[in-house]
């Protein structure tokens, strides 16, 4: 049943993954844009040891580098300042603009990347069964779970709706506008829809003994290894170096 | 000791306006197959939900009378406690998947897994079960990519491998097509030979005359006819409850609306088949030219 192929990356127990993630995240919000730029290396290595690395570079250029740019365009055009670079029309780019623009792309990049990262190397049910072994409630992994198989369930959904609406004759492929138009005949019914299988929901939960107060047992165990607990340790210790140096630079520059 | 006994239930929901449930009772012994019917509306959902627990614990509402499952009034009773003894299947097959398992197999075991069974005894339940209910095929499938009639299979194989005395099953083929509703059925005979209480609420009537043991009418909350299937199909008031009767019933009554008599009013097929035959006379081919 699972896959029996090794890999150093995703074999990691999913705490370790991520919380290697969280600690590029967070020192890439702390340091200057050529320390985020080393990161963004290191994640491309991480993402191709793990064999993941045409469907993290793919899902990162669709968001995270998107995003970015668009930040860095308003910061650039809109952030207020003096220094006028470039103008055009009635648009102008700004020394502060850019400067400004530059630190939040860099964050942005580090932290969304990061966790574009943490996306594409985690696998939900192994992190599920790994926060129920640390004391997480099921009901509240139940919610993580669930979320991530409905998602497809509730966009299968949403095409049977629109179609269910164009033969009703409400348009749905045109411009933006009739877009806009078609916008609330289709996010309504699919809204009530869910909740309305929200109780049918509860029930089947309810039918295969989610609520017993017997202690659960999971057929699949996630391995915790020594190494998991090393790797663990080093980004944790990592993180408070570089929380600790960030401080101490503060300080001097006081 | 009857695996349910209902006393004097009525039942209110706490939007509806009048009684959905009225004075009902009745028994179901052990490893009995009770089927329910009625119109729609004749509060048959209702009363499976009040077997359940899910009836006042979940829906609210008011409710006077007991309900009884084992001899244990459930009043007293969680629902969760509740799930290890009754096996509860409904109409909506897309929802009665439990939205956690990435495979059959682990839908399958989804509910021991609550229950808290062990691995292995999960991993052997699974297989006997998959191979019980003739599902081996779809073990490694996304549930969700089954269809409505796969998905409804599984759901009642997801309820049988919890074991429970007692299974509740409530249309579950109302939005299938007839082979899968013959898919159905086998599982449900199958449960019946386990030796499983039975309560089915069920529109299709050749299923219901052929396997159930012991019918319920409902007729606007209230139990209007009740007994053998031979009792009930044959009750004289089946034409004022609007009932529609097996088809070799109906041929039946129309033979002996036009004089030819019958030794006894067929309701499943091999009775029909018998009583063409004697009035044939044995041994005689069917199809004359």
């Amino acid at each position: 049943m699972q896959e029996e192929k090794k890999n150093k990356i995703l074999d990691l127990n999913p705490m370790t993954q991520i919380t290697m993630c969280l600690f590029f995240a967070i020192s890439t919000a702390l340091y200057d844009y050529i320390y985020t730029a080393v990161v963004l290396v290191i994640l491309f290595v991480i993402a191709g040891m793990a064999g993941r690395l045409k469907e993290f570079v793919q899902m990162w250029l669709k968001t995270i580098v998107f995003i970015t740019v668009v930040v860095f365009i308003m910061q650039a055009l809109f952030f207020p300042g003096d220094t006028i670079l470039w103008e055009f029309f009635i648009f102008s780019v700004k020394q502060e603009g850019i400067q400004n623009g530059i630190v939040l792309c860099t964050r942005l990049l580090g932290i969304g990347s990061s966790a574009v990262l943490a996306i594409k190397i985690v696998d939900v049910n192994q992190l599920v069964i790994a926060l129920e072994e640390r004391g997480v409630s099921p009901s509240a992994t139940y919610v993580i779970l669930s979320t991530v198989n409905i998602i497809p369930q509730m966009s299968k959904k949403m095409a049977i709706i629109m179609d269910a609406q164009k033969s009703r004759g409400i348009e749905t492929e045109s411009n933006v506008l009739v877009r806009a138009k078609a916008f609330f005949p289709t996010i309504g019914p699919l809204i009530l829809n869910s909740i309305v299988n929200a109780e049918e929901r509860t029930i089947t939960l309810e039918a295969r003994a989610f609520s017993t107060n017997v202690k659960k047992t999971r057929l699949r165990n996630v391995e915790d290894t020594a190494f998991d607990k090393k790797v663990r340790g080093f980004f944790i210790l990592a993180l408070l170096i570089a929380v600790i140096g960030r401080v101490i630079v503060w300080m001097l520059f006081m | 000791m009857d695996a349910i006994y209902v006393k004097n239930l009525t039942y209110r929901y706490p939007t509806s306006e009048k009684d959905v449930l009225k004075d009902v009772s009745f028994q179901v012994k052990k490893g009995e197959f009770c089927s329910i019917i009625g119109a729609n509306g004749s509060g048959k959902t209702t009363l499976c939900n009040a077997i359940r627990g899910f009836v006042p614990k979940f829906y609210k509402g008011t409710m006077t009378g007991e309900v009884y499952v084992n001899g244990n009034n459930i009043e007293q009773q969680e629902l969760g406690e509740l799930a290890c003894s009754v096996g509860f299947v409904f109409q909506n097959p897309f929802t009665q998947i439990s939205g956690v398992a990435k495979t059959v197999y682990e839908e399958l075991a989804f509910g021991l897994e609550n229950m808290g069974v062990s691995p292995e005894e999960i991993k052997d339940r699974v297989e006997e079960v998959l191979k019980l209910t003739k599902t081996e095929e779809f073990r490694d499938r996304n549930p969700y990519q089954l269809s409505g009639g796969q998905q409804q299979r599984i759901a009642l194989a997801s309820i049988l491998i919890m074991n429970q005395e007692i299974l509740v099953i409530d249309e579950p083929t109302s939005q299938l097509d007839p082979q899968s509703t013959d898919d159905i059925f086998e599982i449900i005979q199958l449960m019946k030979k386990m030796g499983r209480t039975i309560i089915l609420v069920e529109h299709k009537m050749e299923q219901i005359a052929q396997y159930s043991d012991h019918i319920i009418v409902l007729d606007e909350g209230k139990i209007v006819l009740e007994g053998t299937p031979r009792e009930v199909l044959t009750h004289e008031d089946c034409k004022k409850y609007k009932m529609r009767l097996p088809q070799c019933t109906t041929i039946g009554k129309q033979l002996q609306q036009r004089g030819i008599k019958l030794k006894k009013l067929p309701i499943i097929l091999d009775e029909a088949v018998d009583e063409i035959k004697m009035y044939m006379g044995e041994g005689r081919e069917f199809g004359c030219h």
